[in-house]
């Protein structure tokens, strides 16, 4: 069973969407969608019981670092696009799908370009757009912003047909000839697909690692209880509240919400190594009343538990082929009894969020996700997850 | 990219002052740390702001050396402005011959008639109503919405309110920017600080969440120290240095391209009359000519 709804206040606000399912659910829909349609990643972190850790180390490379030393690396390079475009890196990447590339400029301010699944997405400003000739549509989010979007893969994309001639052309005398400085991830094919490549030589390009810090945070952390529909559920009965049977529903519906933005906060605060959630630390309620949730309400389960933590962090120019495997490794590996959160922080500046929806800068830019997994429980056949998106105000994903 | 539009050049500097910025005190190290803390701030465009009254003279000359920081901070661009407090319709005359002095030209009127002449017949860019005090005339739209239709924009200093002083100067200015915006129906308004020490400055999306105090969404409020800024900018430009806002000419390297009415005869004379009018800066400018190719924006 997979529900999923949005919390948002007001139309410009930021959104989260969350999902509760289980890691069995239909790879075409969330979360496996959350990971594998958010092309631009620049950090991921991991977070799971350092028992959990110590028993995953030794089977997963990813989650040990040793990918990120040896094989997971970027580029960065300041060239002119039309670099990308010359037939040695577009037949060998661009056409076989084996490359990730975004520009670092503002989004709101600035031309944006970028290439995910084969597609060059141009994001630019009107007086760009009207010097480069290509054609495009106007951005959702601004009057003086327009999108021009080119399949690389089709087959009218060939040297000689007209759609690669304009863009050459465009590319070679347009303000597009100007070099910018690019983030670059090429993946050599074959079943290992997200081992690295070289670049060509004649981009210059400096290489970076992913960058992997693991941290053993010493204090033991707070877990809450990571199923709130179960006690939404008892929370409603009539033996422990009169509430009378027509507004269960919604009753239930705002308890469980509740409870899946609590977890949210906890996760981040996670991710911050916060004292908040440690369990010997108090604070003066006067600076702040945070605590863990729980529902002293439930019988027969324990509050809380206590447990210590490991971060991980992988940071640089991640893709979706990372991202996931990242995934699949810690599912695969991930004791029964332990659970584990990821949270994936995307490019505030990146064109594109999930799949091809656009996405903008107003006040904040984010398009991060969050993916908790539950401990098995007793009689589960598959592990079950809740995945949290948090939007910005001007993105059009949903 | 982050536009501030008003920042005060110090009157105690005259044109024959040194310009030195070593020293730890006066006005021009004061100036110094107003306009770095903008650029950590991360504004990108700033205009220095040299107000006048009374009876200004025509052979005015423009004490603002806009480059003179330029050297330690470098990524922005400066501007030069004039404010003109209008006291008397005479006054109006004098405008055309500013136009060439300044980057940005804009009017302080302070009757209902002048603001009047200012919405809806005087060449200039901007019209900054001193919002701190007590306004001695009522906003109306009908005024106000005839200088938006013309592409003259509103400003609204900010730095009164972040000032160390008068609650009241605080309480009239959020009562004014509000009417100011009810008036104009949220359309052509600039946010700029008057800075005058680095104190003031404040960051500009924070700017933009404290116009949400006087009736602006964060869009607008984000547009105001953005978008429309630079439409003043450009549009002062063009007031400048186009024949009639239709032909410009830009010179690229070895290219000479005309912009939308490509007449190659008008497109001469443009040329001959800017020409003409600077050799006639060159003679009475004593410092360095500001350079076309810094104030131009980023073309292809």
């Amino acid at each position: 069973m997979s529900t999923s709804f949005s919390l948002s206040k007001r139309e410009a606000a930021s959104k989260v969407y969350v999902t509760q399912c289980t890691a069995a659910s239909d790879v075409n829909r969330r979360p496996h969608t959350t990971i594998t349609d958010h092309h631009f990643n620049q950090t991921v972190d991991i977070i799971i019981p350092t028992d959990a850790y110590e028993s995953i180390a030794g089977l997963s490379s990813i989650l040990s670092g040793r990918k990120c030393l040896e094989d997971w690396r970027y580029y960065h390079v300041t060239a002119p696009l039309g670099y990308f475009f010359k037939p040695e890196f577009l037949n060998q990447y661009i056409k076989k799908d084996n490359c990730l590339v975004l520009s670092l400029a503002e989004i709101d301010t600035e031309d944006v370009y970028c290439i995910y699944e084969g597609t060059l997405r141009l994001s630019l400003r009107k007086e760009t757009y009207e010097r480069v000739g290509l054609q495009g549509k106007a951005s959702k989010f601004s009057k003086s912003r327009f999108i021009v979007e080119i399949n690389l893969r089709s087959t009218n994309f060939l040297p000689g047909l007209k759609g690669f001639d304009k863009l050459i052309g465009a590319l070679d005398n347009s303000p597009l000839r100007h070099p910018v400085p690019f983030l670059i991830c090429v993946f050599s094919s074959g079943e290992c697909s997200s081992s690295p490549a070289i670049l060509p030589d004649y981009f210059k390009a400096t290489a970076y690692p992913q960058s992997y810090t693991r941290t053993h945070i010493p204090d033991a952390v707070i877990v809450p209880q990571l199923s709130p529909i179960k006690s939404a559920i008892k929370l409603a009965e009539p033996s422990y509240h009169s509430i009378c049977k027509k507004d269960k529903e919604g009753y239930v519906d705002e308890v469980v919400k509740e409870g899946l933005l609590h977890i949210l906060e906890w996760t981040s605060l996670l991710g911050l190594e916060s004292e908040r959630i440690q369990y010997n630390k108090t604070i003066d309620p006067l600076l702040s009343t945070y605590s863990v949730f729980h529902d002293e309400n439930v019988e027969g389960t324990m509050p809380f538990c206590t447990d210590n933590i490991t971060k991980i962090s992988i940071r640089g120019f991640l893709t979706t082929k990372m991202t996931k495997q990242i995934f699949d490794d810690l599912l695969q590996y991930l004791p029964a009894k332990s659970w584990a959160t990821m949270t994936v922080y995307g490019f505030q500046d990146a064109p594109v969020s999930w799949a091809s929806e656009e996405h903008s800068y107003l006040m904040g830019g984010e398009n991060d996700y969050a993916i908790v997994i539950k401990p098995l429980e007793l009689g589960d056949t598959a592990r079950s997850l809740l995945a949290f998106e948090a939007v910005g105000s001007n993105d059009s994903h949903s | 990219m982050f536009y501030d539009l008003c920042v005060s050049w110090p009157k105690a500097v005259t044109t024959s002052s040194a310009v030195e910025y070593t020293r730890s005190t006066g006005p021009i190290p004061d100036l110094f740390r107003t306009v770095a803390m903008l650029q950590a701030l991360g504004y990108t465009t700033i205009a220095y702001d040299y107000e006048v009254s009374g009876k200004i003279g025509s052979n005015i000359t423009s004490p603002i050396q806009a480059d003179v920081f330029s050297a330690s901070l470098s990524n922005m661009t400066f501007l030069s402005r004039i404010t003109v407090i209008l006291e008397d319709a005479a006054q109006s005359q004098v405008l055309p011959s500013l136009t060439s002095k300044f980057d940005i030209l804009a009017v302080r009127p302070t009757t209902e008639k002048l603001l009047l002449a200012a919405c809806t017949s005087l060449d200039i860019d901007l019209i900054s109503l001193d919002l701190s005090q007590r306004l001695p005339f009522y906003l109306r739209h009908r005024t106000l919405g005839a200088a938006v239709a013309r592409g003259i924009k509103f400003e609204i200093c900010y730095s009164p309110s972040t000032r160390q002083g008068d609650n009241n100067v605080r309480r009239n200015l959020i009562s004014n920017a509000a009417a100011l915006f009810r008036a104009t129906r949220g359309k052509g308004i600039i946010i700029s600080s008057a800075a005058m020490s680095a104190l003031e400055c404040r960051g500009p999306y924070d700017v933009a969440n404290l116009a949400t105090l006087w009736g602006f969404t964060q869009e607008k409020g984000k547009a105001a120290v953005a978008t429309d800024a630079r439409a003043v900018v450009v549009h002062a430009r063009m007031r400048r240095r186009s024949y009639k806002q239709v032909v410009e000419i830009m010179v690229d390297k070895d290219e000479v391209q005309t912009t939308v009415d490509g007449k190659k005869g008008r497109a001469n004379e443009d040329h001959q009359k800017r020409t003409r009018q600077e050799a006639d800066e060159k003679k009475s400018e004593k410092f360095p000519k500001k350079g076309s190719k810094r104030r131009r924006a980023n073309d292809g």
